[in-house]
């Protein structure tokens, strides 16, 4: 199953927010869809959920328009919310009804989700007796409900306890092992680092990048070298680098020197300036970047 | 239309279960059956006369008299009841009784066409002065068909005599049909205003608790808005047939204690075509408002704008129950005529015209196509405002900036 996003623009008033955003999901993989407070995911997922509609642009699962009440689709909406005065069990079942499963298919997985959050002596009881971490896991559990194909989740972990995350990741993890088409997105770069296989990334409404992360973070890291060095500041080792090689560009990276070598030094060359130095080396291999690296990389070079 | 009946029946019983709708129902229940059952409650309190007691009030022994001359004392004294105990010589005899209180009033006759009745202190109910008057012209009348001849027993068969005129109403009997359309009308407004007030707060809710998000990607606007419509419909339709039935079993269980005029004006207005009338434009025009307030519910974002947003509904409505009162006392002015036409105002001022009067078939006509019409408009905008609305989270927009925005809503989309 593949579900692509094509060229989608949304306005509000006269103010473009989505600018021709396209991307594309397949089914047992994970996607994060990663972006900045306002930079376009939920009004993106709204428009795939059919809440707004966009302007221009269309999605297409496996090459035919994508309409969502025609599918089984989860979603957790970003802001989230439930009948507060209704009993859980109710409304899971009514939800998982509209999405169009029978009644017996909705109470079993209704009942089934209930205990897997381990909330089943509140079934028969209103949503507003829970406490506030009890009801995310409700609002969560009915996204799973009667077995999705498609799963969207907007920042799915905000609010989330430690516990409950990694309930929610196993869950997670479960659904796409089935083969599920999975659509995650956040701001939170180490939860999607740890769920996602792709992520795409947008900014301001226009997508800065989209694939594979492993692949991506090969790329981003490609002639590039991680060096620290103990007793020194990265500072002075850059500029004992760059008096030797000064075709390599330096950037500081949390704890170490990344030094990006345009393939014009060799690792060896480095490694042979290093010993020279006698330097009490702590750390030199490739640089693979995070998630959060590529992040502020890409939107940098955008800016 | 998936998913209707499965979002009417989840709405329905969202709405019937909730223990504030059982209470009421079960109090307005009572209420209905406890008033109708009045006559019959009246007569457990009742107790029956005891003659002797009433012969006992006769004379009044706590009121005193002082006459001008023995004629007027041998005029009047066996008419007023006069003895030797509470006879009194003048008027300051009188007032002194009156002043240590052994006497409740007194009375001054001066002449056969003039008195004084005199209190220490007047209470409220006291009507000594007009039973006196009573006397002093039932005397005046016996002298004076005395000196013409005429005997009192010929004078009660003139008085008394009945012409049998009979009355056939070809059309509507305003006065005995009076009644039964007013509490019928009230019904229908008290339902209305009850459950319009609510269909718009359940749809604001869903917005104010962000559940509309999820309901709009699992079924279609149309569905929802429909099968919201419907439940609260049937739920109002439901609601007002147990108060009714409650009060219709008071009502059979004490028929028999209503008074004879009651149940005259109660059997005047159950004609067919009266009840035929009642019934869809009574529905109809409810199932129109309910629309008329899903729609102002979806324009708003939080619960507690509800009431301004449908106060001026509210108004329309209420403007409607006014005609319908005033249709009472003029059911043929222009006012009545147009106010049961308009389909804003025809589901009460039409059933109240047509229990007081005739309606022309044209005029009969062109009120239920316009109502019906008015009905699938507002069905058809309500659906698409509620589809505009979840557009539009946060403000509150108002009816008419809904109507203007959705084209331009539409455009973009297209």
């Amino acid at each position: 199953m593949k579900l692509e996003v094509r060229d989608i623009r949304k306005s509000f008033g006269d103010r473009e927010i989505l600018h021709g955003v396209s991307f594309e999901v397949v089914s047992g993989r994970a996607m994060g869809f990663l972006g900045r407070n306002g930079a376009g995911k939920s009004t993106t997922i709204r428009c795939l959920m059919d809440v707004f509609r966009q302007d221009a642009g269309e999605f297409y699962l496996d090459g035919k328009p994508f309409k969502v009440t025609e599918n089984r689709v989860g979603y957790l909406p970003e802001e989230r919310g439930m009948y507060q005065k209704n009993k859980i069990l109710d409304q899971l079942v009514y939800f998982a009804r509209l999405r169009g499963a029978s009644k017996a298919d909705a109470t079993r997985s209704a009942n089934e989700w209930i205990d897997f959050f381990e909330l089943g002596e509140y079934k028969n009881k209103p949503l507003e007796t829970l406490s506030k971490g009890n009801q995310q896991k409700i609002q969560i559990a009915q996204a799973f409900l009667n077995d999705p194909d498609i799963l969207i989740l907007d920042e799915p972990f905000s609010g989330l306890d430690p516990l409950n995350s990694q309930i929610f990741k196993d869950a997670i993890a479960d659904v796409v092992a089935k083969g599920r088409l999975v659509i995650f997105s956040s701001h939170q770069m180490n939860y999607v680092e740890e769920v996602c296989d792709d992520v795409t990334l947008i900014h301001e409404g226009d997508i800065l990048l989209s694939g594979d992360l492993k692949a991506l973070k090969r790329q981003m890291g490609q002639n590039k070298l991680a060096l620290s060095v103990d007793g020194m500041t990265n500072s002075q080792v850059g500029e004992a680098v760059r008096a030797q090689f000064p075709q390599i560009t330096l950037e500081h990276i949390e704890d170490m020197l990344v030094l990006d070598t345009h393939h014009a030094v060799t690792q060896q060359d480095i490694l042979r300036f290093i010993a020279a130095q006698g330097w009490n080396v702590a750390r030199f291999g490739m640089y693979e970047p995070s998630l959060n690296d590529i992040f502020v990389a890409k939107v940098r070079d955008h800016q | 239309m998936r998913n209707f009946k499965l979002i009417f029946q989840y709405e329905l019983s969202s709405l019937l279960g909730k223990k504030s709708t059982r209470i009421t129902t079960l109090i307005l229940a009572l209420v209905a059956l406890i008033g109708t059952s009045v006559p019959r409650i009246i007569t457990w309190f009742d107790k029956p006369e005891d003659p002797a007691a009433v012969v006992e009030t006769l004379p009044d022994s706590d009121m005193g008299y002082v006459f001008a001359s023995p004629e007027l004392h041998d005029a009047f004294a066996q008419a007023l009841g006069v003895t030797e105990d509470n006879l009194y010589p003048d008027r300051e005899a009188l007032e002194a009784a009156l002043n240590d209180r052994t006497l409740r009033a007194g009375a001054v006759i001066t002449s056969d066409s003039q008195a004084e009745v005199l209190y220490l202190d007047r209470e409220l109910e006291s009507t000594d002065e007009q039973a006196l008057s009573d006397i002093l012209r039932q005397t005046h009348r016996n002298k004076f068909l005395e000196e013409k001849g005429i005997t009192a027993a010929e004078m009660h068969a003139v008085e008394t005599f009945a012409p049998q005129v009979s009355v056939t109403v070809l059309g509507q009997d305003s006065e005995t049909n009076l009644m039964l359309a007013m509490i019928l009308m009230i019904m229908v407004y008290t339902i209305v205003l009850a459950y319009g007030a609510i269909t718009s707060t359940v749809i604001a809710r869903e917005k104010d608790s962000k559940t509309m998000e999820l309901l709009i990607s699992s079924a279609r606007p149309s569905s929802l808005i429909l099968g919201k419509v419907a439940a609260s419909g049937v739920s109002g339709v439901l609601q007002g047939a147990i108060i009714f039935l409650s009060a219709f079993i008071g009502f059979k269980l004490s028929e028999s204690f209503y008074p004879p005029f009651v149940l005259l004006m109660l059997s005047g207005t159950l004609t067919p075509t009266y009840v035929t009338t009642y019934l869809f434009f009574s529905i109809a025009g409810y199932i129109m408002y309910l629309f008329l307030y899903a729609s102002l519910g979806s324009t708003v974002s939080r619960v507690e704008d509800v009431s301004s947003a449908i106060g001026s509904v509210q108004f329309l409505f209420m403007l409607g129950y006014m005609i319908a009162v005033f249709t009472f006392y003029m059911p043929n002015s222009l006012v009545a005529v147009i106010g049961s036409i308009f389909p804003f105002t025809s589901m009460m001022v039409m059933p109240m015209r047509s229990a007081m009067v005739t309606i022309p078939p044209l005029q009969m006509i062109a009120a239920v196509v316009l109502l019906l019409a008015s009905l699938v408009l507002l069905a058809y905008l309500s659906i698409k405002i509620y589809r505009w609305g979840t557009l539009n989270y946060g403000n509150k927009k108002g009816l008419i900036n809904a109507l203007k925005q959705m084209p331009k809503t539409r455009r973009r989309a297209a």
